[in-house]
């Protein structure tokens, strides 16, 4: 059994090391030389690390050194949104090899996982047995996963309230263990990956796309809440919000009564005149308003401003450190300004605010993260007893820490 | 909790106790009393060894015979307790009317309590009265101040370590000055530790209400004054600036509620939903002669219908705040508290209001504590503090020792 958490040991080392050799992998392990040295025979014999040549200008022999395997598998990162499906294929080291985007056909979450679906496949087709085995799919939802794991509701901006059970279609995609999260903490997730959010254990993410909503995290981890409800700040009861009980109609009506891009749209809609061209989508608003163009630049200040609301209300409970704005339009520079304005004027210790780092690759970023811990911790966990390329792993749900959610949202 | 040592940690802080005295200890507090047999079984330790860590733990004062076990075979066990008196812990509330006390043992039983009303003007007075009630206090347990273990001080605001000096604590005159943190050490020790009093009462509905059951709750204070203490996973979240839960600040007050200045000064939501708040909107109705919000809420009650609304507006305001906090922080309970919060009848006023704000709705429960639970949310979070101070020192080098 020792033989197999030294090869465990070894793996985690090198997940996110320079190759090594067996005198460096003894020590970072902390396992003796003998040990590593049967447990790295194992695991070149089962495909999971290989030879990364030797390294030279040293004194004394030349050292081989390891790596964990090119072919030893790899993982799918999948970012379902309501305009763009996003996809990536990374290694186990989290290099990304492939990544591919398509606009989001059809309405409802069924059309959608439908498309999702066959985007995995063409992804596991093309890659072919170039990586090894595919161990692990990570899917960024733009709705609240219910306690099962599997299920999603209130996916508004795919036009659809639900509950829909998303992982079945994808887990018959693929002969991989699909693990699902909401959109925006996969998006906080990754801030703190690879984004502003390193090494800051209380932060917010406050994504603002179609609709608004927000990730926590806490003492490092995400707050999901007693009801899976953390975070859901489109339903704060600010100044001249709509009670989130008469909001009007379904699906992507309800994002208008938000501080987003449908939200945005209805604003430009509602006004009874506009001086020139009015803009059809929130990029022209944008572009407006940095031309100076009076009723684009209210709208931008008046979206600014519900931000600044918004994070204030979160200072106020929650006090974090720092607070991301990210999100195809929260990411845009121009808001930042405002934001802070209001921000500084309600709240007596403000947080530091930065625009996402990531852009519109957050979600994504945060599903590779979720598809690698998994299929590293498994392989962690078998060591040197599995993992041999082209194996068959077990496909199921990947239990969810997130609470269940009321059906009346439904 | 802030700790505002500043830089003279005690030295007794970094040597220990060895391993087996803090083993024992640790064993000792959890079974409340327990025999020399039991002990060496649990820790694992030998009879002889158990024998001689309890001879020292007895002669530093730290543990002491509480009797002996009868009725089983063999001869009567002797059974040992911890010494309540090996550690006092000091609680002080600093409110706006009423300054109150209590010093608790190590065991956790309060050995006195008191309060004063509170005559001081600015920070120096008030600081003067905390004294002489911490004197009263420990004279009638019979200790000295030097003598006590750990003082914890619940107060509004909250502690700026960039001015070293309290913040957000407008309610009480010239409580935000640097020199009121320099006079409080100077009377209590470097070594004070602050609690926010909202935060202070949360730690006690956590150790004595209804926080027991749950993972994550949030003490919403509704009265002269508005805040939160806000437990996640068990523990007390201050935030990043220690402003956690500092909910006056929510933007939340409709312009015809409040009034401009006190939102400046105080949040929105204060201003709109404090006491000040709710007799600004009872005038505004066009009510009469002496004013409180005490009063309002009684004319509601005798079916006054301009209090009643008066007291509607509120119930929906305060449902509002804690909307908020379920979308941020969507805690398993709300507990709501303070002279306002707890009075009858609100609550189901508040909870038919969240029905409609909420995307999910939280247990709401009214606080069943006193006037005492932000003294004793300082109690508990000075026990723990207290517990680690003295097991952490240094027995007395017995004769003849290396």
């Amino acid at each position: 059994m020792n033989g197999d958490s030294t090869a465990g040991a070894i793996l985690s080392v090198l997940f996110d090391s320079d190759p090594l050799t067996r005198p460096e992998l003894s020590q970072r392990t902390r396992f003796s030389r003998p040990t590593v040295a049967e447990a790295v025979r194992r695991l070149l014999e089962i495909g999971l690390i290989s030879e990364a040549g030797v390294r030279r200008g040293g004194l004394g022999r030349v050292p081989t050194c390891y790596q964990i395997a090119p072919t030893a598998g790899y993982v799918i990162a999948v970012d379902i949104g309501g305009s763009n499906l996003r996809i990536a294929v990374a290694d186990l080291t989290g290099t990304v090899r492939v990544e591919r985007r398509q606009a989001t056909r059809g309405t409802g979450a069924r059309q959608v996982a439908a498309q999702t679906a066959r985007m995995i496949r063409d992804a596991v087709r093309d890659t072919g047995a170039a990586l090894g085995p595919l161990r692990r799919v990570g899917v960024a939802a733009p709705g609240v996963i219910h306690a099962d794991g599997r299920t999603m509701s209130t996916a508004h901006n795919l036009g659809d309230d639900g509950p829909f059970d998303l992982l079945t279609p994808l887990e018959a995609a693929v002969g991989a263990p699909v693990v699902l999260d909401n959109n925006v903490n996969l998006a906080a997730l990754a801030e703190r990956w690879r984004g502003h959010g390193a090494g800051v254990t209380t932060f917010a993410f406050l994504a603002v796309g179609a609709g608004i909503g927000m990730g926590l995290v806490h003492n490092g981890e995400l707050l999901r809440g007693a009801h899976g409800a953390a975070g859901e700040v489109a339903y704060l009861p600010l100044p001249g919000t709509v009670p989130h009980g008469q909001r009007p109609g379904h699906g992507r009506e309800l994002l208008a009564a938000e501080a987003g891009g449908y939200g945005m749209l209805a604003a430009i809609e509602a006004r009874p005149t506009w001086e020139g061209p009015r803009p059809s989508t929130v990029e022209e608003l944008f572009a407006q308003s940095a031309a100076g163009v009076p009723p684009a630049r209210e709208l931008v200040d008046a979206e600014a401003h519900q931000l600044g609301l918004t994070i204030a209300s979160t200072c106020a409970v929650f006090d974090p450190d720092l607070v991301v704005l990210g999100g195809g339009i929260g990411s845009n520079a121009q808001l930042l300004p405002a934001v802070r304005r209001t921000v500084a004027a309600l709240v007596p210790f403000p947080p530091r605010l930065e625009s996402s780092a990531l852009g519109e690759a957050a979600s994504l970023t945060g599903a590779l993260r979720i598809a690698l811990d998994g299929a590293r911790e498994e392989l962690v966990a078998r060591g040197a007893l599995g993992g041999t390329a082209g194996e068959e792993l077990p496909t199921g749900t990947i239990p969810s820490p997130r609470a269940a959610w009321p059906a009346r949202l439904g | 909790m802030a700790e505002m040592a500043g830089p003279s940690v005690p030295a007794r802080q970094q040597l220990m106790r060895s391993m087996n005295e803090q083993l024992l200890l640790d064993h000792i507090r959890r079974a409340g009393r327990v025999s020399r047999a039991d002990l060496a079984r649990i820790s694992s330790l030998s009879k002889p060894t158990v024998s001689g860590v309890l001879a020292d733990l007895e002669r530093a004062g730290l543990v002491r015979v509480s009797g002996t076990r009868t009725g089983l075979p063999g001869p009567a066990a002797v059974l040992y307790e911890i010494r309540p008196e090996a550690g006092f812990v000091l609680g002080l509330d600093v409110g706006r009317k009423y300054l109150r006390g209590a010093i608790g043992d190590l065991t956790g039983t309060v050995r006195a309590r008191a309060s004063l009303r509170s005559q001081a003007a600015g920070g120096h007075g008030r600081v003067a009265q905390l004294v002489q009630l911490a004197e009263q206090l420990c004279a009638e347990v019979g200790v000295d101040l030097p003598g006590i273990t750990q003082v914890v001080l619940g107060s509004p605001g909250v502690y700026d370590p960039g001015r070293d000096a309290l913040a957000l604590a407008g309610a009480l005159t010239g409580w935000e000055r640097p020199v009121v943190l320099t006079q409080l050490r100077r009377a209590f020790g470097a070594d004070l530790v602050m609690v926010n009093d909202v935060d202070a009462a949360a730690l006690a509905e956590r150790s004595h209400g209804h926080g027991r059951q749950v993972d994550s709750f949030a003490f919403v204070s509704v009265g002269t004054g508005i805040g939160m203490g806000l437990v996640l996973g068990g523990r007390l979240h201050r935030g990043a600036h220690g402003a956690a839960g500092e909910i006056g600040y929510l933007p939340l007050g409709h312009e015809d509620s409040s009034d401009a200045r006190d939102a400046r000064r105080r949040g929105s939501f204060e201003a709109a939903a404090s006491a000040a708040g709710i007799v600004r909107a009872a005038r505004r109705t066009g009510m009469r002669g002496p004013v409180s919000a005490r009063h309002v809420f009684a004319a509601a009650d005798k079916g006054d219908e301009r209090a009643a609304k008066v007291v509607a507006a509120e119930a929906l305001l305060v449902a509002k705040a804690i909307c908020a906090v379920v979308t941020v922080a969507d805690p398993n309970l709300v507990v709501l508290g303070g002279g306002i919060g707890q009075a009858t009848g609100f609550l189901d006023a508040v909870r038919r209001e969240l029905r409609h704000l909420a995307p999910v709705q939280p247990e709401l429960r009214v606080s069943a504590l006193g006037p005492d639970a932000v003294v004793d949310g300082c109690l508990a979070a000075g026990l723990d503090r207290a517990w680690e101070l003295v097991t952490a020192t240094p027995l007395p080098e017995s004769p003849g020792a290396a």
